[in-house]
């Protein structure tokens, strides 16, 4: 079982000159360099559906296709990278798998942009068959190129994941990497070390993302297949199941990577650890097994979709989605409550984020019920809610992270601390435009929206705006303090 | 070692040899897609299996990061290999169906030798994901939907 008990085993050690720290500071200003130019088009969307600016269909949603595809790889990559910071001693980890795998992401997320701002693909970031084929407005070549971008984006996502719980299985093994033996006394280590919170999460995301990368290299070969040879027939029912197995799979571990850098960072914070119980490993498991199962509810719409495959999913989606985050939240709020927590920008957004988690989970649960999910189904519900766990969540872990490393022991200054606030007040206008497009019915992905679809989306470029003006202080500020603190801290990874 | 222990790799090269010369027996003939993609998905894992024990019986090395690209180019190259439009071709010719089932076992081979060289157990994972792989391609690759 466990083969950490069998002591050290021999590792390669030749390392390609790149140090972790180094690594992990190169990856952050890639992620948030993409970030603030992702985040500008979305801004730009939003003002043309305010008709603000004029853009031609074809733009938008070329566009609309950049932004998603673009975010969704970029937050795989920070969020991947924050958490490896943690477990690379844990697990020793080595540092030249974490290049290739953020290599072959970037290189894939380059190649699909340029599909798309060259070639103009357009067909949005889920390529739902058989549009990507019969869309008249991009060449052929954008599409194979693209499709090129996500097989290796699949393939960077996998060599993570298979180091990770190749390296888990070394050091715990799979079941007390779940920290099952808090459980089963029989699987107890001698040594009696028990896997900590960050590991476990980190069991969960690499074997679900094993499973996701796997489906997803089956449905872009297929795709491939059909792009050289058009006579080469696929199934459109199986196409949209394994694009969503793949697609919501993926983002959605990207908060269980930040749930790990939680469980590893907020110590820091309060002064207290983070223990493992058996709660954790009950309900880490729990998501572990039915995480892979929910993508069914994006197809609460398609009449020849099997009905018990409607109901799985629907039950998969709470079983999956409540025990991981309860345990988190509350967890979390155990380990403020009553300590001295140091409110820096890096705790601040942690605990905000926490937050977005929280009501986007809602949300997100209202969305996947099937008598809601009639009415709002396509509306501006939709980016609602998975904004405010990805931009309100997510991103502020990463943030919150970004934060931690290059160095958050000195309080915040006031000016950050207007930057934090234009930040968050203009991320909660834009998130409340977008809830309010939803409750009215306006249509999610339209260049041209009905009515009162534009005056929000003009309300909404406002907030975006400052959003974005807050964040770009805030970065500063971060940059700053990475660049002077990091020549102190060269050897150091903590 | 019991003898069971000793003599296991001996019985399943002797079952993949057995499915990789299938159509030299049974002739040109095309099983069902499911059924054939099943076929390819098992001499994946017997291969596989064959792979594994051999880097177990070695003194190991681990975590050589060439391995893993080998890992994810051959894991790659077994959805390649189940293209209907691949395959399709070599199944009138039984010697090419027979080459294209050894190029199976060796994928599956060398997979598992290389992933379980990376790291211990990580052999048997590249082989469970790869006979997934295999499992969804069977239920949707090269079909049309059925209405069509
Ligand atoms: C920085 C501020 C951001 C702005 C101004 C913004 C703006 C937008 C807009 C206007 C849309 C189109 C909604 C529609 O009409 O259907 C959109 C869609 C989307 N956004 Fe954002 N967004 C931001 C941040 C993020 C972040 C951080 C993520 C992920 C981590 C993200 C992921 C997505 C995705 C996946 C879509 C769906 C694309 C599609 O429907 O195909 N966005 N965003
Ligand atoms: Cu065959």
């Amino acid at each position: 079982m466990a083969l950490g008990n069998q002591g050290p085993v021999e590792l390669y050690g030749a390392e390609m000159g790149v140090t972790p720290r180094w690594m992990v500071a190169l990856s952050l200003c890639i992620g948030f360099g993409l970030i603030f130019f992702l985040g500008m088009v979305g801004g730009v969307m939003k003002a043309a559906q305010g008709d603000i600016v004029h853009l031609s269909a074809a733009t938008f949603y070329a566009l609309l296709t950049l932004h998603g595809a673009g975010m969704i790889a970029t937050v795989v990559v920070l969020t991947a990278v924050a958490h490896w910071h943690f477990l690379r001693r844990l697990l020793n980890l080595r540092v030249e798998v974490l290049v290739f795998s953020v290599l072959a992401i970037v290189w894939g997320l380059l190649a699909a942009a340029a599909a798309i701002l060259v070639g103009g693909f357009g067909p949005g970031w889920t390529f739902l068959y058989p549009l990507p084929f019969i869309g008249n407005t991009w060449p052929v070549w954008s599409t194979g190129l693209f499709f090129f971008g996500v097989l290796f984006v699949g393939i960077g996502f996998a060599i993570f994941c298979i180091d990770l719980l190749a390296s888990i299985i070394r050091e715990y093994g799979i079941l007390n990497g779940l920290a099952l033996d808090t459980i089963f006394p029989g699987l107890r280590r001698a040594d009696g070390k028990v896997a900590p919170p960050t590991v476990i999460a980190a069991t969960m995301v690499a074997i679900d993302g094993l499973l996701t990368a796997a489906a997803g290299t089956v449905l872009v070969i297929a795709l491939l297949a059909h792009w050289a040879m058009p006579a080469f027939p696929v199934d459109p029912l199986w196409i949209k199941n394994l694009t969503y197995f793949f697609g919501h799979t993926i983002a959605n571990l990207t908060i269980y990577l930040s749930a790990g850098v939680i469980y590893a960072v907020l110590p820091h914070y309060t002064g207290r650890p983070w223990h493992t119980n058996k709660i954790y490993a009950i309900s880490w498991t729990t998501s572990l097994l039915f995480v892979p199962w929910a993508w069914p509810h994006h197809l609460y719409m398609d009449f020849v979709q099997a009905p018990w495959l409607q109901i799985f999913g629907e039950a998969s989606t709470y079983i999956a989605t409540i025990p991981a985050a309860v345990v988190t939240i509350f967890g979390a709020l155990l380990l403020v409550y009553r300590s001295d927590m140091r409110w820096r920008i890096g705790s601040t957004f942690f605990m905000a984020g926490l937050l977005g988690w929280l009501v986007g989970g809602v949300a997100a649960m209202i969305d996947a019920t099937i008598p809601f999910n009639d009415v709002l189904h396509n509306t501006l519900w939709v980016p609602a809610h998975f904004h405010t766990y990805l931009l309100g969540g997510v991103f502020l872990f990463v943030i919150g992270f970004a934060s931690y490393f290059a160095g958050d022991d000195a309080p915040t200054p006031p000016w950050a601390k207007v930057f934090e606030w234009l930040f968050f007040i203009g991320m909660i206008g834009f998130l409340a435009m977008f809830y309010a497009g939803g409750i009215e019915g306006v249509p999610r992905r339209e260049a041209v929206q009905p009515a009162p679809g534009p005056l929000l989306a003009m309300i909404g470029t406002v907030f975006a705006g400052v959003l974005l003006v807050g964040m770009t202080g805030l970065l500063i500020e971060i940059f700053r303090r990475g660049r002077r603190n990091g020549a102190s801290r060269e050897s150091d990874a903590t | 070692m019991t003898a069971i222990e000793r003599r296991w790799p001996i019985l399943v090269g002797l079952a993949v040899a057995l499915i990789v010369f299938d159509p030299l027996l049974t002739g040109p003939v095309s099983p069902p897609l499911l059924v054939h993609h099943i076929e390819h998905s098992l001499i994946l894992l017997l291969a596989g299996l064959l792979g594994i024990a051999y880097a177990r019986s070695h003194p190991r090395r681990y975590g050589d990061p060439t391995a893993l690209l080998g890992v994810i180019l051959l894991a790659s190259l077994s959805v390649l290999l189940m293209l209907p439009d691949i395959y399709s071709g070599v199944d009138a010719y039984p010697i090419l169906h027979a080459l294209l089932h050894l190029g199976f076992a060796l994928t599956g081979y060398f997979g598992g030798y290389l992933a379980e060289r990376y790291s211990p157990r990580a052999g048997t994972v590249w082989t469970m994901l790869v006979v997934m792989m295999g499992v969804i391609t069977a239920s949707g690759f090269g079909s049309p939907p059925p209405h069509l």
